[in-house]
């Protein structure tokens, strides 16, 4: 490690426990220096940002946990009760009008934040659980790097066919996965993936039984992404406001050919 | 008591203030930080299973907070540059006003990293996972955030640092 490196880490990771960083801290008395101005720097911004949470703050939290599973019986039966007098008045209308493919994705993205939340990866043998049962296959089967024992972190990317199920990945195009699990999606077997992005998560939603004739863009809050047809079904890609799904798109080219579920 | 009550009292001890801290800097305003913790707790009880590693649980918390945080409409308190009011509930200095100051007019994508780095005590990988970033990209908004801090601080540019050193940033 040289000079311009160690001052690089000290302003990334100034507590770095790194071997390197370390023995070169010990052996160059600039460096030492600046490392010591670093962490009288990091002193100061914990001393600023060190404020006192409410007196009883933890305390509230057990308490409104305590109540959550009482909550969720009215809740639901409130709820129960408003659907089925919907139903009862308005079975017609609502079969008519259903929402909309896109607002669909975006309610189940939003309705599933855990999805989101997860921290991963997904390792390969779940993931290729969940897209044999919707019958899916990438071109280039997520999870491919850890069957091939090639890698340990389970990737997307694509491959030369589809119909191969050991299809090797171009290992250049890997998105690591994070989340992945079958849904419902207007009543019917999707997947739903959630894939690292440049800009945060992005999710994918594989629908074999929705059929889509063109590419539709959706858009909403802070989301955007887009719908595509693809052979057997639809695919959804949605992610942050200016993540470059542009590449993932040209990249996640999917085939149903019949399902489990 | 059952195991999974321990399981998440024991949880809400450990980290209530570290998370409510971080909602603050996100949210600047001391309810909806509030709010931010109780909606976290609530929804991590009721996927509590998911988490099987202890070891990851700070990491899985914080990302639940962050996601309510960003799913949530904000409100005329998180627009304003600075916070609409300023914690007085502890040893306040001018000194720790002109930081606080720096570091909430460092941009978004900068200012959380350094959040979860100084408040979170998560390393680079950690806040990459997070925040659903490569590490270099992690590592990039450090940099650039201490160095704007440095620069803001001192008056100067980071010591030791050039303009071309900055760019050859991974």
């Amino acid at each position: 490690m040289n000079c311009l490196e160690f001052r690089h880490a000290c302003l990334t990771e100034p507590d770095s426990r790194d071997s390197e960083f370390r023995a070169h801290a010990e052996t160059c008395r600039a460096c030492q220096a600046f490392l010591e101005e670093q962490r009288q720097m990091e002193e100061r911004l914990r001393r600023a940002l060190a404020i006192a949470p409410p007196a009883g703050l933890a305390a509230r939290v057990m308490l409104k946990q305590s109540f959550a599973p009482r909550r969720w019986v009215p809740r639901l039966a409130v709820a129960a009760t408003v659907l089925m007098a919907i139903a009862a008045t308005s079975v017609t209308y609502l079969w008519n009008r259903p929402l909309s493919l896109e607002a669909e994705v975006l309610a189940h993205i939003h309705a599933e934040p855990e999805a989101l939340a997860a921290p991963g990866p997904v390792d390969a043998d779940k993931l290729a659980a969940v897209l044999r049962a919707l019958g899916a296959q990438f071109a280039g089967t997520p999870g491919d790097d850890a069957m091939d024992g090639g890698g340990t972190s389970p990737g997307m990317g694509e491959v030369d066919r589809v119909g191969s199920e050991r299809s090797r990945p171009r290992r250049e195009l890997a998105v690591e996965v994070r989340y992945a699990g079958v849904c419902d999606i207007r009543r019917r077997p999707g997947a739903h993936l959630v894939l690292v992005g440049e800009r945060g998560p992005v999710t994918v939603l594989l629908m074999p039984d929705e059929r889509v004739s063109r590419r539709a863009p959706l858009r909403a809050g802070d989301l955007e992404g887009v719908i595509l047809p693809v052979d057997g079904g639809s695919l959804a890609i949605v992610g942050s406001r200016g993540e470059p799904l542009d590449a993932l798109e040209r990249r996640l080219r999917v085939q149903f050919r019949g399902r489990d579920v | 008591m059952t195991a999974s009550q321990e399981r998440f009292t024991a949880l809400v001890q450990a980290w209530t203030a570290d998370l409510y801290r971080f909602a603050y800097w996100l949210a600047r305003d001391r309810q909806r930080a509030e709010d931010l913790v109780q909606e976290t707790f609530l929804r991590a009880w009721r996927s509590l299973a998911q988490l099987r590693d202890d070891q990851a649980a700070k990491s899985w918390l914080f990302t639940i907070l962050r996601n309510e945080y960003h799913r949530r409409p904000a409100t005329a308190g998180d627009a304003g540059e600075f916070p609409a009011e300023e914690p007085t509930d502890h040893n306040d200095t001018t000194q720790d006003w002109v930081v606080r100051r720096h570091i909430l007019a460092l941009p978004e994508e900068y200012r959380e990293p350094l959040l979860l780095q100084v408040l979170g005590g998560h390393d680079c990988g950690e806040i990459a996972v997070l925040l659903g970033v490569s590490r270099a990209a992690v590592m990039t908004r450090l940099f650039r955030a201490r160095q704007k801090l440095r620069a803001a601080l001192a008056g100067k540019p980071a010591a030791g640092l050039t303009a071309k050193d900055h760019h050859e940033l991974p």
